[in-house]
């Protein structure tokens, strides 16, 4: 079996924002909506006693073990599948939006009808992949990921913060690194199992 | 120092707004008034034209909220999906697939009861312009055979329609409470709470409906102001208990709890107008009585108030703690400075 998560190294994102241009590009979300993004990188100041350091902090779906998305979808709209990619049948998703209000993440938006006109003059009748209003969110690049390529926002990345893994296959680097406890999972308290595993050193001299 | 920090962000959910304030708040009374005018009916004996008001006004009170959240969706075409009755057999954790079965046999058993009570009422047979064609249909051998079974049946009848009516009600809050972000929400308090408040709303607008257009002032009328006073005082209960007891408790609830603190409608609108004033007028009504009507109507109005107040500031003030700072979607324009407020 296959078991897909993703490592974010941040102390290696520089904050290009490769990663999400690469999504939108991808997945053709409306990036003339800055609140319509699969992933987005937030720009961070963290204070520490009387120092200051800045961070990036990239965010996309979690692919929880247990997403609280998928136990609310009415529909069955939103499925997790054995591989762990949490996806959304834009056939029959009606877009009541529970999803996204029971997603801790903030990881879904309503693509809605202005949205599908609007991407229809801007990438083109003939390469337009979303032809119907739905909730929208990642999905690893589930197409690039049957053709064996990575998600398009791994790819991307400059500076190899995104590392894209199998977490049953014991010998992957984010399997390693995930065992380790070092890496830390978001709002694990919630009890939705995050695939998303973060790491991140502070600085020696801040701490 | 191989610790992960992240910073905090509360957002105020925007997701859903009035239209689904507004549905939740339909959807609860009219339920509620469906189940309690059959029970009246049933064990009561509430004659048929509050029967009649109760249920009717259900339906289309279940009918418009259902419209309401109908013009929310994204892609309203695929609602046939949830309209099967069937679909909660294969999706059994998703509350919205059960509070649409609810909601949809809640209006077809609820209707199929009082078939033969409209058949009767001679009231729809006079009104203007549409009387004529209400007469020619009751006449219909159809109609009336339906009217014939609905009556051999009333009883089941009844009581699979109240059933789906008391579920519409506790799935409003339900719904709700399957949001696990949100303190406001993720509590169990939340599903008894919109229950009583539902049943409290619906005992509100059968009051209406007895004081202020049939001007029955009768011992059904004196037992509905008894038990709408005993609902406010559970939903007193309930609410302070969630505002004083679970709010503070985490960072969600004490970002709630500073928006509700700080809204006049809330304060105001809800809690004194539409919670506490309700309850020492019913108190007063009960215990004393009162000379006219008013009073009773005024009440009545408050709690309806009230009913959409509650949902409206429970979905206004619901707040995401999330794990990143400048969350809102500001952070390549600028950034804040945030304290490490978790540190693994």
């Amino acid at each position: 079996m296959t078991k897909y998560a993703m490592l974010i190294n941040l102390d290696t994102c520089v904050g290009c924002n490769a990663c999400m241009a690469a999504c939108a590009m991808e997945n053709q979300t409306p990036v003339w909506n800055p609140e319509k993004f699969r992933t987005y990188v937030y720009d961070e100041e963290i204070e520490i006693g009387d120092k200051v350091i800045r961070q990036f902090f990239p965010k996309l779906c979690n692919h929880c073990d247990n997403p609280p998305c998928v136990s609310v979808c009415p529909t069955g709209a939103t499925w997790k599948m054995a591989n762990g990619i949490v996806r959304v049948n834009t056939d029959i998703c009606m877009g009541c939006q529970a999803c996204a209000m029971a997603c801790p993440y903030d990881a879904r938006y309503g693509a809605d009808s202005n949205d599908i006109d609007k991407g229809l003059g801007y990438y083109g009748k003939d390469f337009l992949k979303r032809t119907v209003p739905s909730i929208d969110k990642c999905d690893f690049c589930y197409d690039r990921l049957q053709q064996g390529l990575e998600p398009a926002c791994v790819e991307t990345c400059v500076a190899h913060s995104r590392i894209f893994g199998d977490l049953d296959n014991p010998n992957d680097l984010v399997t390693k690194v995930a065992a380790t406890g070092k890496a830390q999972g978001l709002l694990t308290e919630l009890g939705t199992g995050p695939n998303i595993y973060y790491i991140h050193k502070l600085p020696e001299d801040l701490v | 120092m191989n610790s992960v920090h992240f910073a905090t962000s509360l957002i105020v959910q925007d997701r859903w707004a009035t239209l689904v304030a507004a549905y939740l708040f339909l959807g609860g009374l009219g339920a509620a008034l469906i189940a309690l005018s059959l029970f009246s009916h049933l064990h009561f004996r509430a004659n048929r034209a509050v029967t009649l008001w109760g249920t009717l006004a259900g339906e289309v009170f279940l009918g418009f909220g259902s419209a309401l959240l109908l013009i929310d969706l994204l892609h309203p075409l695929n609602v046939w999906e949830i309209l099967m009755p069937w679909n909660p057999f294969f999706l059994p954790w998703s509350w919205i697939a059960w509070g649409t079965q609810f909601i949809v046999w809640a209006m077809v058993f609820g209707l199929l009861y009082i078939w033969p009570l409209m058949i009767d009422e001679p009231w729809f047979r006079r009104l203007p312009l549409v009387g004529r064609w209400l007469n020619l249909w009751f006449e219909l051998p159809l109609i009336k055979l339906v009217g014939v079974w609905a009556q051999k049946l009333r009883t089941p009848i009844a009581w699979f329609a109240i059933l789906c009516g008391v579920g519409t009600a506790v799935y409003t809050g339900l719904l709700l409470r399957s949001f696990p972000a949100a303190t406001l929400w993720a509590n169990d308090l939340v599903p008894p709470l919109f229950t009583v408040s539902a049943f409290s709303t619906a005992l509100a607008f059968q009051l209406l409906v007895l004081y202020g257009v049939l001007h029955q002032h009768d011992a059904l009328a004196h037992w509905y102001e008894r038990l709408d006073m005993l609902l406010i005082a559970v939903e007193i209960v309930l609410i302070f208990s969630i505002m004083l007891v679970i709010l503070p408790g985490n960072l969600s609830g004490q970002a709630t709890l500073h928006i509700l603190l700080h809204s006049w409608g809330w304060i105001v609108g809800f809690l004194i107008v539409g919670l506490i004033l309700p309850f020492l007028l019913e108190i007063k009504g009960t215990l004393k009585g009162w000379k006219g009507s008013a009073p009773v109507i005024l009440t009545a109005c408050m709690v309806l108030l009230g009913g959409f107040l509650l949902r409206h500031y429970f979905l206004a003030s619901g707040v995401y703690v999330f794990p990143w700072a400048n969350a809102g979607h500001d952070g390549v324009l600028g950034a804040g400075i945030y304290h490490v407020l978790t540190s693994h």
